[in-house]
């Protein structure tokens, strides 16, 4: 059930992403995909009894930080002309 | 103790799923950040919360709450950064 769920916000965030009209868009919904990502890893490993995958969580949300500023910095330089 | 962390986990998932259809509702961009960023946090935060009340006082629950801490330092900083992304690069919101 709460897999369900998680799966079903995680469709809804790539929709996000797919139909954003700006480029900003597309990042916020990349923002939510990355976030509900990092809470299905931590459910799986809560419910498997797996305790070492939570530091593929933590590594995880600290990948997805430096990835989103590095696009938007460089989204930031592209449009400014 | 087992149905609260389950109360908890439940009231999580419905607050993404409010701040997920938020990012739908809105029509422009500089509203829609509002509803990504705050909602989406704070039902990240409360399942996460829900799971230590689930576990107890372990190793577990030590590195869930250093994931909570890393979490709510780092999501207004990215929220910060792709708006800051769009006012420096001049877009403007779109008149209703």
């Amino acid at each position: 059930m709460i897999y369900a769920v998680m799966i079903f916000l995680i469709l809804l965030s790539i929709l996000r992403i797919i139909l954003g009209p700006s480029i900003w868009d597309r990042l916020i919904g990349l923002n939510l995909l990355a976030a509900k990502v990092n809470i299905l890893i931590i459910l799986i490993a809560y419910f498997l009894e797996l305790d070492y995958i939570l530091d593929i969580a933590i590594s995880y949300t600290l990948l997805s930080f430096i990835g989103i500023i590095i696009i938007a910095n460089y989204i930031k330089r592209k449009e400014s002309r | 103790m087992t149905y609260i962390g389950y109360f908890l986990i439940g009231a999580g998932l419905l607050f993404m799923l409010i701040g997920t259809i938020g990012t739908y509702r809105f029509k422009s961009f500089y509203s829609r950040i509002l509803a990504a960023s705050k909602v989406d946090l704070v039902g990240e935060v409360t399942v996460l919360f829900g799971l230590i009340v689930l576990n107890g006082f372990s190793q577990y629950s030590l590195k869930l709450f250093f994931i909570i801490m890393l979490l709510i330092l780092i999501n207004p900083l990215v929220s910060h950064m792709i708006v800051r992304s769009a006012v420096l690069s001049g877009y403007r919101a779109r008149k209703e």
